[in-house]
């Protein structure tokens, strides 16, 4: 037997294997049976001690050729493997689908009121909540709502006992808050609040609004045009048109509405806008003195402002959802449509 | 309240395009809603000459006729019986629309003829109600011209949205007022002929009680002609929506759109006496209104009755009894002012609302009955002819005349920015208020018609409303103060995120529900409201669970069938009995509620299809509490329920119920139609709130390595891990530093009615490598204790020594 020959099938042998390495396990059976200390080239180094003092040389000059061609094929294999991408025995299908968690969505509604109350609160306001069921004063008469005045048909009620009724704002939250604190009182208050109504696309016995109120000596209409206009900039661009116009409100005095340009036609008129080219977005004015008298602040001293926010319709107009009912129905197909990233 | 244009014209000169008074007048508060353009809506519709008109070939009732509207002729398809050869006639070409309905006059075949436009009745005209066949103008209609002009309909009206507080500006004066004021153009207000001097009462007149009404003025006019009103007239009062009567009735309303006085007339020969009487209806009275209805009148309305008998209800509507009728000769014109509470008490009563009725409530200007008197006469006597036989004015309650101070310096605290008085000066010139200035302050007479106006904040908003909102500066800059926490709404905020962050959909539901539902859950004291306009739903929710169990059942049967849900809101609770309902006996409560139905595991490639059970939800509630930081603060309650077969468990934190998490029974599967398992749970928030984690501090972290050791114990299967996890715990053994439950399984090696449980303790200490000794210390110590407490027996034990820094 040739030894040489041997030498040269291992040879082969060796090369043919490491050209089929395809995983580290591969690898590592590589090195067990050509490196390893009884692998076959140990083998091969002691069975060399029998051979002839002249074979000798050039037999262990081969092996060690071969053992130094083996250790590096096997260290090539071994880098590739750790530092290339994971590679498997078998071929996958990497179209599968992967394991997925349950994503969980947030309402259109808290969404909004969240988005809102984020913009004051970075401008210094804080957020007040208060009960759903409030008093008639409240409601009403601590916002200089008189009874049997006109102003009270523009909140139909819902009556539940004598004196005891479903809020019909959210307003009432801010007699709350002055009664419970002392200027400076810079807050907003977002919450459900209802109204006897029939409901269609357009109103909802219940919808949800962030009031908003300023109370502290030297604060002027000004101020509440700077506050809300900063507002309207962040929450719908500022590239923005708005206009502020006479309302009226009992709590209140002077009232006015904002309205912005309507963004689905820029202002040219659109069936949203009802063709007026203006979108209203708020109520708001200074606080009547009166709501200062009813909570003992000397309106000689302090003045504020007050605004209040309708959520469903911002919400409505932002994502073109033109049916008030959608909110609350929960059909998830829509509500799941809803991701903000 | 509908303002029409040309009406506006008669008081004030206004030369500005409809659309820059419109935005004028919504800069000034009176919100301009809509612009009504009738010269829009006849586009393309023209007087033409029926130049023939022939038998429909295929129909019996139909016509088809030439007609030439100054363009050549027309094919048209009429059906109307009346079309005549040679008629003048009100065409509607192709592409234009049909005033009253709205609706686009297309080129059609009818009954295979094909027919070019669209003779128009006046009815489609929205000229009147008749509809029985076209309109036929007179044989000298100037052929070709725009109809509008010859039908006299070419108003722009403006349908403005007047606050409740403005009951002055609803009549044209009104408007014109204000934009006399922004424009500082001068008011014509119209000068009455009829002089009221030497003239003997009308008739006795007795107000019962001044606060029905304050003053009653009244004229007497004999020898009227009920007739159709002239062109003027009937434009004047269809112009702002109303619809003609006769001469006598328009001119009431025409003085009542023109100075905001309602107005009523009488046939004086109805009224017994003839007598007037204004008092305030008894205890179920009963009258008949114009429009016919018997009505049952709230006690206190006000009546105007005659010598025995009720004839009008005051300030809302007159009766059917003193109608004035085609063969009326003599009528009494009445002028008053009512009290606008009560006006408005009786109308929402009466579900009942007017004109009239509309602007009492909001407060009219007792200083001008006589003045609304004067103009009616001259119409009536102008358009009915007769001659006034007596004039009666009673005045039970003076104008007092308010007078209101204003400090210029104020408006620039309030507005921001500086007015000069000059400025408010003629504003409030303009507004009619007389001033006396002493020492720079305005002392402001406050005109009869400004009911809104009694303070000096009130001023200030008249100043800037007419100076404009737009001059009030825009400050680049603002004061920030150093905001206190708010804690309720940001912890809810954090429980939605953490509900969400464990897959839970957020739903918002309706607060108000079905009685059905209500009555359903256990709880006592469903709240209902009284007045619900939507009947189906009366009830306050007493727990998140009907809503809930809607949302799934609808989404079921949307075709979705996994469902996991949660909804934040308020329930309400009356802890007293409803007659003693007050605020304090309302708990109003934030609640949390989940709700999970359907499957964890959809079938994939890598698992097989699982359906939610009991420990899913349990499962993730405690996620949901450790995204809370209260893992460690909540705990489930199975006193009472341990071992039972019923899927039920409370939830407690620091001694309080929580409420609790469970499988819905069958029972109310089936009240909302729901055929798959749905696991439950709702929660207090406001109790969770109290309890939430505010700070936190670090604990430094052990160097050396911590130990693991799985036991396996066989144990009766009445055992409960949680007895053993619990009783582990309990021993506080310092360097134990986690205990956990790996698995339960049952194998007949066990022998029948024992379970084998297997546990890992893991171990560590902060000061030093734990040695084997003390390794075994503490797992013998476990074991035994085990062993003896639950009747256990070890079944094998594994170590693992996780790599420390130490």
């Amino acid at each position: 037997m040739d030894i040489i020959d041997a030498l040269q099938t291992l040879s082969e042998e060796i090369k043919n294997t490491a050209k089929q390495i395809s995983s580290l396990k591969d690898a590592e059976e590589f090195r067990v049976r050509f490196l390893a200390r009884k692998g076959i080239i140990a083998e091969l180094f002691e069975a060399m001690k029998e051979l002839d003092a002249s074979e000798k040389p050039q037999v262990g000059k081969r092996l060690n050729e071969l053992r130094e061609t083996a250790r590096k094929l096997y260290m090539e294999a071994r880098e590739r493997f750790e530092k290339g991408p994971a590679i498997t025995s078998v071929p996958i299908d990497r179209t599968l689908p992967g394991r997925t968690l349950p994503v969980g969505h947030q309402h259109i509604i808290t969404r909004t009121i969240d988005e809102i109350t984020a913009i004051f609160i970075s401008m210094g306001f804080s957020i007040a909540c208060g009960p759903e069921i409030e008093t008639d004063w409240y409601n009403f008469e601590a916002l200089n709502f008189p009874p049997d005045h006109p102003a009270r048909d523009m909140q139909d009620t819902f009556f539940i006992g004598n004196d005891l009724m479903l809020r019909t704002h959210t307003t009432p939250v801010q007699i709350r808050a002055m009664e419970n604190g002392k200027p400076p009182i810079r807050i907003v208050m977002p919450g459900r609040v209802f109204r006897n109504e029939v409901i269609s696309a357009r109103s909802h016995i219940q919808f949800h609004q962030v009031d908003g109120l300023y109370v502290d000596e030297h604060v002027t209409f000004a101020d509440l045009k700077g506050t809300l206009v900063a507002f309207a900039k962040r929450y719908y661009g500022t590239a923005l048109r708005y206009r502020f116009r006479p309302s009226f409100f009992p709590f209140t005095e002077p009232s006015a509405e904002m309205d912005i340009t309507c963004y689905l036609c820029g202002g040219k008129g659109c069936r949203v806008c009802k063709n007026t080219g203006w979108l209203e977005i708020l109520g708001c004015g200074m606080v009547d003195p009166n709501v200062f008298r009813a909570v003992n602040y000397d309106p000689d001293r302090y003045t504020g402002y007050a605004f209040g926010i309708g959520i469903e319709r911002t919400a409505m107009l932002r994502y073109g959802i033109d049916d008030i009912r959608i909110l609350f129905e929960n059909d998830l197909r829509i509500n799941r449509q809803f991701i903000w990233p | 309240m509908n303002i029409s244009l040309p009406w506006l014209n008669d008081y004030i000169d206004l030369s500005e395009s409809p659309q820059e008074i419109a935005s004028i007048l919504t800069s000034i508060g009176l919100e301009v809603e809509e612009i009504e353009n009738t010269r829009a809506a006849f586009e393309g519709i023209v007087v033409a000459r029926v130049l023939s008109c022939k038998p429909h070939p295929n129909s019996n009732r139909l016509h088809v006729c030439t007609v030439d509207g100054g363009a050549g002729p027309e094919t048209v398809v009429c059906g109307a019986p009346n079309v005549r050869e040679g008629q003048m006639v009100v065409f509607a070409r192709v592409g234009s629309t049909v005033p009253r309905t709205g609706m686009r006059v297309e080129r059609k075949e009818i009954r295979g003829v094909l027919s070019n436009g669209m003779i128009c009745s006046s009815y489609e005209l929205g000229i009147d109600e008749d509809h029985s066949g076209i309109l036929v103008l007179e044989e000298n209609a100037p052929l070709g011209s725009p109809a509008h002009e010859v039908l006299s309909r070419h108003d722009v009206r403006f349908v403005i949205g007047i606050t409740p507080n403005r009951g002055d500006a609803l009549s044209h004066i009104g408007v014109a007022r204000d934009l006399s004021a922004v424009l500082r153009r001068p008011l014509r207000y119209p000068v009455p002929r009829f002089c009221i001097e030497g003239f003997g009462e009308a008739l006795p007149i007795h107000i019962e009680d001044a606060m029905l009404c304050s003053r009653y003025s009244a004229a007497r006019i004999r020898g009227v002609k009920i007739r159709p009103s002239p062109a003027w007239l009937r434009n004047a009062v269809e112009n702002v929506g109303l619809r003609s009567i006769n001469n006598i009735v328009d001119t009431t309303n025409f003085v009542m759109f023109e100075i905001g006085q309602p107005m009523h007339a009488f046939d004086l020969h109805k009224l017994e006496g003839p007598r007037i009487l204004v008092r305030a209806a008894g205890e179920g009275e009963r009258f008949t209104t114009l429009d016919g209805v018997e009505r049952t009148l709230p006690q206190g309305a006000v009546l105007i009755c005659d010598g025995e008998k009720p004839v009008a209800l005051g300030g809302i509507m007159g009766g059917m009894n003193s109608e004035i009728s085609n063969d009326t000769t003599e009528v009494l014109l009445e002028s008053a002012s009512f009290n606008p509470t009560i006006t408005r008490r009786t109308s929402r009563r009466l579900l009942l609302a007017s004109e009239s009725s509309f602007r009492f409530e909001r407060g009219t200007d007792p200083s001008r009955t006589v003045w609304a008197l004067q103009r009616a006469i001259d119409i009536i006597t102008d358009t009915a002819g007769g001659e006034v036989c007596g004039i009666s004015d009673i005045i039970t309650m003076p104008v007092c005349q308010r007078t209101v101070a204003l400090d210029p310096q104020n408006c620039e605290r309030i507005l921001g920015y500086h007015v000069e008085p000059e400025s408010i000066r003629e504003i409030l010139e303009f507004l009619e208020f007389h001033l006396d200035i002493v020492n720079g302050v305005f002392h402001c007479t406050v005109p009869p018609f400004r009911n809104d106006i009694e303070r000096e904040i009130d001023l200030i908003e008249e100043i800037a409303r007419i100076s404009g909102y737009d001059n009030i500066p825009v400050p680049e800059r603002m004061t920030l103060h150093a905001a206190p926490p708010y804690n309720d709404e940001a912890f809810r905020s954090a429980c939605r995120r953490a509900a969400i962050t464990c897959g839970f959909d957020e739903i918002l539901s309706p607060t108000l529900i079905e009685r059905k539902y209500a009555h359903a859950s256990p709880v006592e004291g469903v709240i209902e409201v009284l007045n619900p306009v939507n009947t189906e739903r009366p009830c306050l929710r007493p727990s998140l669970m009907p809503s809930m169990m809607e949302t799934v059942s609808r989404n079921l049967r949307c075709g979705i069938r996994t469902l996991r849900i949660f909804e934040i809101g308020t329930i309400f609770i009356d802890t007293a009995p409803s007659e003693k309902r007050s605020f304090d006996s309302i708990r109003q409560k934030t609640a949390i509620a989940f709700a999970l139905t359907g499957y964890a595991e959809e079938r994939s490639w890598y698992s097989r299809e699982r359906p939610f059970d009991f420990f899913d939800l349990k499962g993730l509630l405690t996620t949901f509490f450790t995204h809370l930081h209260l893992e460690n603060k909540i705990r489930f309650n199975y006193d009472g329920q341990k071992s039972s077969s019923e899927l039920a468990l409370s939830l407690e934190i620091d001694g309080n119920s929580l409420g609790e998490l469970k499988e819905l029974s069958q029972y109310v599967r089936k009240l909302y139609d729901i055929d798959q398992p749905v696991y439950y749970a709702e929660f207090d928030l406001d109790l969770i709130e109290r309890y939430q984690e505010t700070s936190l501090k670090f604990v430094p972290v052990s160097r050396y390595p911590m130990v693991r050791r799985d036991l396996s114990f066989i144990v009766p299967e009445n055992v409960e891990t949680g007895d053993i996890i619990e009783m582990v715990k309990s021993l506080g053994i310092k360097i134990l530093r986690d205990i956990a439950l790996l698995d339960v399984f049952r194998h007949e090696d066990f022998g029948v009615g024992n379970k084998s449980i297997a546990i890992t303790l893991s171990m560590q200490s902060d000061t030093s490598t734990l040695t084997d000794h003390e390794i075994n210390m503490v797992v013998m110590t476990v074991v035994e204790r085990i062993e003896k407490t639950f009747s256990a027996s070890l079944r094998s034990t594994e170590s693992t020594r996780l790599p420390g820094k130490g």
